[in-house]
This record gives structure tokens, C-alpha cells and sequence, in this order.
């Protein structure tokens, strides 16, 4: 009896409700996530923001500064994907090319790639990751550019680990026995990597690019929790013109969880919601790699 | 290569990578010390950039992001100011009076961490050991029936996909939901200290190293139970519990031990959050910048090193345990 992939089937329906909820904005009508309401009637009297769920019209409720918060989740699906995508495909494009030629080649190549990944190894990429985002925080505030200083920091953190990986299967398929036979009937390198290594090695990829976007999220999500995210801040003016509520700007879930954290005490849907969508997609992710993993066992 | 050269190896190469990782770090820290405001752009009170709308309260209001409104004032890199940081924290350290801003008080960064560290060794150790030998035995669970085998997927990917801070969060939801429904404190939350305060932070540690072990147990008997040898000791009339302790597990756990590097290097980035998210009087709170005196690189820059020297000292212990448990090594010491 041919058994069930059940990791790829609970995956692949994840990955279907995230592609649902990356097109709902074109599909249904949506509040603008950047407006809010100051006050709103509730029953007989008038309240400030946060609105609890169901309160004031507002499905899920509202952030402290009263933004709808199921149109910010909803939003914030095409923020945390595109950051994590991002990352995992940046990190792909440049341990691909630079693993296989390590692999291929060896030597000193081969050498640097195994020396970065035991200098990145060397510590939690969360501590280094922390460590230089915290630091370079005060430096930029241009929110584009911090964009930038952050991928760019989570891409150094986990490259290096990748490319080990590609670097040791490619050696590895280098020494299997239809290599030897294609070196004997005198097929030249580009054709040896390109039609007998990279087929071999491409089925271990997707699967580390789907293991990579799963600890991409949670890399952000840990880094939230350190205060550390993208997007900016927004504010709601006192009555002095000087901010008087501050929350994060860019609907991008790990910031939304990250800024409001302390908030589980007494609104929990605050934190919750955010960590749930983010936990989701990461479960989605690791499914999808446990699954591709068990079929290429299974074959 | 003999066991004790591949071990003295190790030991080496992750004493070199130590250093490394300490100096970066030590750099890196420092890093905002070396950027200064021109003379010329000192003591001028932000005024914002843009007119910012006054509407009716009752009137949607888009919010404006901080960064447009009030731009900070242009830093410029300053060398002298960058090696002066980097110096009066190297001098601090050998002296052993390295002195940092912590509040409204000057303390010292040594006794900080001093006062710190064996929490947070408590923790990593409860999450390692712990987590890792119940990831074992649930594991092992996998070889006894369909319902085990069901149980300890969901274990091992639960405990590996749901991230740390969600479980804290979740845990601590729980805790005021039950205070508030039934009286009854699960665990204390927001403080160190008081009831039950432990357990959160020890079961937020524990799963992912737990489900860690769990998977490459499950992986590791999967491809054991169907050797021949098994087959033989099921046909002498053992019982299936000595098959999968005596024959089974004992093969099986060389490769488990494989992965104990990852799951120190796993178990230390979750041991910062936890103690982070718990109030945990750990080492990883001094990592974060404090809310009244600011970004201090003295105190950062010395957690973080202490942490370099912690992994090394964990990953190469983890890595002596591993090659000990290699039987083809075994073979060659014999």
C-alpha cells in the first residue's frame, strides 16, 4: 500500500491558505491598514483604541494606536513573506553557485567556504544577528535602507551554513559511480556540473529552500522580541504635535508581535494574533521540507 | 585519526574560532560609539520636519511614519571616538572593573554577569539535557505501534516548528486566563521570581531540543528496526522492549549523538529569548538594550563574549561526545 505524504499535504494546504491570503487585498475590500480611529462609541459610551475583537466594528480588534488589525494581518502576510523570501533567496543565490564550485573545484574555494561557515558557526546566529542590528540601529534610520542592513545581516548569518551543505553533497554526488562514467566517455566540467551533479543536488534544495524560508521566520520573529524589525514606527501626534502613542508602522507580522509582547497580560490578541499567523507559516515551511524529505526517501 | 587526536582538533579549532568570534563581537558592539553628531547639530530640540494634521477625533487619521516627521540629525564616523570605545572596554576587561550605565546607576559589568550566568546555565543545561533525553525516548516510541509512531511525529515537528517565543506567549495567556477565570496561577508572569516561575521558561527550553532529538530518533530507528539483526532478536522471543533498548536505541544512538552540535547551537539562541520573554535573571537580558540609560557596548560587548566562550566550550564538548560515540573511531582506538 502506497503510504500517504502527510507533512507535504498538511504543508501544501498551508502554503494554498497563505497564497489565498496574499490576494484577498486585490479580492475583497479591505480598511486601510495606516488609518485609525481615535474614538469610537461603544455601547452607551465612548472608547479609546485598542479596540477589543468584535468591538467598535473592528473583526479582530485594533493596535494602540486603533488600526484595523485584520486588515494589517491581512497585509502583513505580503511584508513577513517578502522579508523571508528575501532572505532564503538571496542566501540561495549566493550558496548555490558558490557551493557547487567549492565542492566541485576544492582547494583554497573550498577552504574559505569551510572557514566562513566554523567563523559563522562559531556563535548563534541569533546572538551575532542581534548583536550587529542592535548596533547598527543607531546608526540608520532611513527605514529603506535599514530594509536593507537587515537582510543583508540575516543573509551573512546563514549563507555560509548553506553553502557547507551544497558544498559537501556536491562532492558527495562528485564520487558517485555515473560520474566516473561520464568522465570516461570524456564529457567536459560545464557538462559534468550542469547534467550529472546540479540534477542531483537540485531535489536537496528545494527542500533546504523551504527549511531555509521556515527559519528565516523565525530568525525575524526572534529578533522582533528584540525590539529589532523593519518597517519604522508610526505615531498618533499629542496635543503638542510630539508623539503621544508609538507602535510600529509597516503592518509586518513579527514587528506587530515584537512591539506589542508586553501587551499578553492584558490584550492578548495583541501579540497572539501576529504570532500565530507567523508560527503558521513557519509550521507551513517546515512541513513542506519534512515532506520533501520523506519523498525523496521514500524514491 | 585516532579519537584523541580528532578530539584535540576540535578543541583547538574551536578555541581559534573562539577568539574570533569574541573580537567581532567586541568590534561590532562598539559600533555606534564610532558615529558622533557634527559639533554644529549638538543640543538643537527636534522640531517636526512636516505640519503634522490636527483632525476632528472622531475623524479617521492616517498615521504618519516617525521617521518623516522627525528626522534624526546626520551622524558622521569618528575613528578616534570608535578606538577609544574599543580601548576603555579591553582595559576594563583585564582589570576586572569594567563599569557600565545600567539605569539610573553606574555597576559593574563583571559582578553583572557574575550575578547572571549560573541561571542561565541552569536553564541551558535543564533545556539540553532534559529536552534531548525525553526527544530520545519519545523517539524511541516510534518502533512500538502506529498511535506512538503518530504521537512522536507530532511531537517532533510541533516541538521543532512552534518558535519559542510563541509557546511563552501562549504560556503566558494561559497562565492570566486561568488567574482570571478560576483564581488560579499557573505561573508567574512579567516578574522574576514568585510562583511556579520556573516552569514556563524550563518548558519553552525544553520543547525544541525535545523535538530536535525526537526527529533524528525517529529518522535513526526507522532505518535500524528493519535490519536482520533485529529480526533475529525478535525470533529468540525477546521482548520488544529489550529489542528496542538493548538492540535497537544502543545502534541508534551514535547518530542521534550527531546532532548534539545543532542542538547546542539550538538550545543557546532559545535560551536568549526565553530568558528574554520570561524576566529570567539570566545572562541574555543584558544583551538588550536597557529602557532608561540607552544602548551601552560595555555590557553588550562582554555578554556577548561570554556567550563565544559558552558555545565553543558546549559545541566542542558536544563534538567530544559525538566522536566518542562513533563506533568506526571506537575500532580504530581498539
Amino acid at each position: 500500500m502506497r503510504r500517504r505524504n502527510i507533512p507535504l499535504a498538511v504543508g501544501l494546504t498551508l502554503l494554498a491558505g497563505l497564497l489565498i491570503l496574499l490576494l484577498l487585498p486585490e479580492v475583497i475590500p479591505l480598511r486601510d491598514p495606516q488609518m485609525a480611529t481615535l474614538v469610537a462609541e461603544v455601547g452607551k459610551g465612548v472608547r479609546t483604541p485598542p479596540f477589543s475583537p468584535g468591538e467598535a466594528g473592528f473583526v479582530l480588534g485594533s493596535d494602540s494606536l486603533g488600526r484595523d488589525y485584520l486588515s494589517r494581518l491581512i497585509y502583513g502576510a505580503r511584508f513577513t513573506l517578502g522579508l523571508a523570501a528575501a532572505v532564503s533567496l538571496l542566501r540561495g543565490l549566493i550558496a548555490i553557485p558558490l557551493g557547487l564550485a567549492a565542492g566541485w573545484h576544492g582547494g583554497w574555494l573550498r577552504g574559505v567556504t569551510s572557514a566562513l561557515s566554523a567563523a559563522f558557526g562559531s556563535i548563534p546566529a541569533l546572538v551575532m544577528v542581534a548583536l550587529a542590528l542592535t548596533a547598527l540601529r543607531a546608526t540608520v534610520y532611513d527605514p529603506i535602507v535599514w530594509v536593507g542592513v537587515y537582510i543583508a545581516a540575516v543573509v551573512l548569518a546563514g549563507f555560509p551554513r548553506m553553502t557547507e551543505h551544497i558544498a559537501r553533497r556536491t562532492r558527495e554526488v562528485a564520487a558517485m559511480p555515473h560520474m566516473e562514467a561520464a568522465v570516461a566517455v570524456g564529457a567536459p566540467p560545464r557538462r559534468l556540473l550542469g547534467r550529472h551533479v546540479f540534477p542531483l543536488v537540485a531535489d536537496d534544495l528545494l527542500m533546504m529552500m523551504a527549511s531555509e524560508m521556515a527559519w528565516s521566520l523565525l530568525l525575524i520573529g526572534q529578533l522582533a522580541i528584540f525590539g529589532i524589525y523593519v518597517g519604522g514606527s508610526g505615531f498618533l501626534p499629542g496635543m503638542t504635535g510630539l508623539p503621544e502613542k508609538i507602535a510600529e508602522y509597516w503592518p509586518e507580522w513579527a514587528a506587530m508581535m515584537g512591539v506589542t509582547r508586553h501587551a499578553v497580560i492584558s490584550r492578548a490578541w495583541l501579540p497572539l494574533l501576529p504570532g500565530l499567523a507567523l508560527t503558521l507559516t513557519a509550521v507551513c515551511f517546515h512541513m513542506l521540507a519534512e515532506g520533501l524529505r520523506l519523498r525523496q526517501v521514500r524514491r | 585519526m585516532s579519537p584523541s587526536q580528532a578530539i584535540l582538533r576540535t578543541w583547538i579549532s574551536r578555541l581559534f574560532w573562539m577568539i574570533i568570534a569574541a573580537m567581532i563581537i567586541l568590534l561590532i558592539a562598539h559600533v555606534p560609539r564610532g558615529f558622533e553628531v557634527p559639533p554644529e547639530h549638538r543640543g538643537k530640540l527636534r522640531e517636526p520636519a512636516i505640519q503634522i494634521p490636527r483632525t476632528d477625533p472622531t475623524e479617521p487619521y492616517r498615521i504618519i511614519p516617525m521617521e518623516k516627521a522627525f528626522p534624526p540629525p546626520p551622524v558622521v564616523w569618528s575613528t578616534p571616538g570608535f578606538r577609544f570605545s574599543v580601548g576603555h572596554t579591553v582595559r576594563g576587561l583585564l582589570r576586572g572593573d569594567l563599569q557600565y550605565t545600567n539605569g539610573y546607576f553606574q555597576d559593574s559589568a563583571i559582578e553583572a554577569i557574575n550575578r547572571s550566568w549560573r541561571y542561565s546555565l541552569l536553564l541551558f543545561g535543564v533545556g539540553l539535557l532534559g529536552g534531548g533525553a525525553l526527544g530520545v525516548l519519545v523517539g524511541s516510541l516510534t518502533a512500538k505501534s502506529r498511535f506512538a509512531r503518530f504521537l512522536t511525529t507530532t511531537v517532533s515537528v510541533g516541538g521543532l516548528s512552534i518558535p519559542d517565543f510563541y509557546l511563552v506567549l501562549m504560556g503566558q495567556a494561559l497562565t492570566v486566563w486561568t488567574f482570571h477565570n478560576f483564581g488560579f496561577r499557573l505561573w508567574t508572569v512579567g516578574v522574576p521570581g514568585g510562583e511556579r516561575h520556573w516552569l514556563l521558561p524550563v518548558v519553552a527550553i525544553a520543547i525544541a531540543p525535545m523535538g530536535y532529538m525526537a526527529r533524528l530518533t525517529v529518522t535513526a530507528m526507522d532505518e535500524i528496526m528493519v535490519q536482520d539483526y533485529i529480526r533475529t532478536a525478535r525470533a529468540k522471543g525477546l521482548h520488544e522492549v529489550w529489542v528496542v533498548l538493548r538492540h535497537a536505541l544502543r545502534n541508534a544512538l551514535p547518530r542521534v549523538l550527531n546532532g548534539l552540535p545543532t542542538l547546542v547551537n539550538v538550545t543557546l539562541s532559545s535560551l536568549v529569548i526565553v530568558e528574554l520573554m520570561t524576566s529570567w535573571p539570566g545572562l541574555g537580558v543584558l544583551l538588550v538594550p536597557d529602557p532608561i540609560s540607552g544602548y551601552d557596548p560595555r555590557i553588550v560587548a562582554a555578554t556577548g563574549m561570554v556567550f563565544a566562550v559558552w558555545y565553543a566550550i558546549s559545541d566542542a564538548l558536544a563534538h567530544t561526545v559525538r566522536i566518542l560515540a562513533n563506533p568506526l573511531l571506537r575500532e580504530v582506538r581498539s
